[in-house]
């Protein structure tokens, strides 16, 4: 007989909104997830995705508590839906509530430093590394959506001093013991690192009036994304032989993926030529051809992760790929007396894979049933 | 082209005026959902269907936020998972997957709190 989940509420056990919602969107986000990837357009996906939309719909109907109420619970319920919001098709309601929540987080501190709240016996080392690691989330989700649009960061580096998470341990005794490792949340200090250089890049190239010169800016950041990969554990360096061991965390290679396709959009952006304010032509030859290069890694990881079933659905790294594309097809233009036959053939091989590749995105996306995201 | 980016208010041109120019006019930056090349323009957000979209849109979030329109069809009564076995899978999907890269939970906190719902089968105990 099933054991009905409802049968073992707790009696008289009232989940407080935070609580509420909290469950309602792991749910929401599970199901959408797997409605995404997986649906064959059958009814019982698109009964999954029905369950989905009423599972967040019901849990943004508890958002006036959340924000009345203000606790750090309501915080990690609120970064639950804009996690939810980051998948979507389209970036307005993620912008708006990604947005709505950072600003009550500058309003409850938590984009400060954990040493202003040394020696406050209230705040517990679990209720620290929460705060932290919401915030970074935030930043994350926030840093994607606003660079895409071209709109400006809620906050500089200037204005948090918020440590990145320290990584306390959540094993429990009765897991097994070798492979799983002590934190589970482990990878996400490298991501927010990352997040640190996009934010740092989006406020220094992709600003309506830069504060510094273009050449001394893209050197400094060039320096950063090289201490950044530096400093990069072993079990996440894509093509590592400790990333490729059997024995390392089975999720680690997918982040080793992720990483190196998060790290080439970042050098991608970086030196892109629609950005790219200077009259050297060393410098913008140059730059093309790191472009070049970071394009096809990123292509590569796309095609990976496809092999892999583990591409992931949203617009931002959609628009990552098809920059990847446009910038190939523009960087070949550029050099046409350069190319060799032999490298133009090996282009329009490799376009009609990213056209393949083009075709299951648009499907994840929730593109119309034979829609083309690309016509040639 | 940035009318579909975001479906905000009526007469909002916040999200009209296009971010950062660009310095190429063959080869544009992202913006938002669209990027061009040699005057060829692409927006992801023209091939999603507005159907599709529904209950993912901006309108349905304010909607179900501020319940505000008393005549719209209040949401679906969302269930919680009718098995232990499912709402344990999907707790430790959501840790395995998500969790370590966008880390909101604690996990700790958050499989005491699915405890709750299974008081007497407590996960991982």
């Amino acid at each position: 007989m099933p054991q009905k989940v409802n049968d073992f509420y707790q009696p008289g056990f009232q989940p407080k909104s935070a609580e509420m919602a909290t469950m309602q969107m792991v749910l929401a986000i599970i199901k959408y997830q797997n409605v995404t990837r997986n649906s064959d357009g059958s009814q019982y996906y698109r009964d999954i995705r029905e369950q989905s939309f009423a599972h967040y719909h019901y849990a943004l109907s508890h958002l006036y508590s959340l924000i009345s109420s203000r606790t750090l619970a309501d915080m990690q319920a609120m970064t639950m839906m804009c996690i939810h919001l980051r998948s979507f098709p389209r970036p307005g309601p993620a912008w708006m509530l990604t947005g709505w929540a950072m600003w009550i987080c500058v309003e409850m501190g938590i984009h400060r430093s954990s040493t202003l709240w040394a020696g406050n016996s209230k705040k517990s080392e679990v209720e620290l590394e929460i705060r932290r690691r919401i915030f970074w989330t935030l930043t994350l989700i926030h840093v994607s959506i606003s660079g895409k649009l071209g709109r400006p960061m809620m906050l500089r580096r200037e204005d948090f001093d918020v440590e990145l998470p320290q990584l306390l341990p959540d094993k429990f005794p009765s897991e097994d013991k070798g492979a799983s490792p002590e934190c589970s949340v482990w990878p996400c200090v490298q991501v927010f690192k990352l997040t640190e250089l996009f934010l740092d890049m989006y406020t220094a190239l992709y600003t309506i009036r830069p504060s510094s010169d273009y050449e001394t800016a893209v050197q400094h950041l060039e320096r950063r994304a090289d201490q950044w990969r530096e400093e990069l554990p072993p079990a996440l360096r894509f093509d590592s032989p400790d990333n490729k061991d059997p024995k390392c965390d089975a999720n680690a290679r997918v982040f080793a993926l992720w990483l190196r396709f998060w790290e080439s959009e970042y050098q991608l952006l970086m030196h892109h030529p629609a950005l790219c304010r200077t009259a050297s032509q060393d410098l913008i030859s140059a730059n093309l051809q790191k472009c070049i290069n970071a394009a096809w890694v990123i292509i590569d990881m796309f095609a990976q992760a496809r092999e892999a079933r583990i591409l992931d659905t949203t617009w931002h790294n959609a628009t990552t790929f098809i920059a990847a594309i446009f910038t190939l097809l523009f960087g070949y233009w550029d050099r046409r007396s350069q190319i060799s036959p032999s490298e133009l053939l090996d282009l329009k091989n490799r376009m009609s894979l990213c056209l393949d590749i083009l075709g299951e995105v648009g499907r994840m996306l929730g593109g119309q049933p034979g829609s083309h995201v690309l016509q040639y | 082209m940035f009318a579909q980016l975001t479906v905000g208010f009526h007469n909002c041109d916040g999200d009209r005026y296009g971010g950062v120019l660009s310095a190429n006019s063959y080869l544009s930056h992202i913006k938002g959902t669209s990027l061009s090349v040699f005057g060829m323009e692409v927006d992801l957000a023209d091939y999603i269907s507005d159907e599709e979209d529904a209950p993912m849109s901006y309108a349905a979030m304010m909607t179900a936020i501020t319940n505000a329109c008393p005549s719209m069809t209040p949401p679906a009564k969302a269930k919680l998972p009718e098995t232990l076995a499912e709402c344990q899978n999907i707790a430790k999907t959501y840790l395995l997957v998500m969790n370590p890269w966008l880390p909101a939970l604690h996990k700790p906190d958050f499989l005491r709190l699915v405890s709750l719902y299974c008081q007497y089968f407590p996960i991982f105990l």
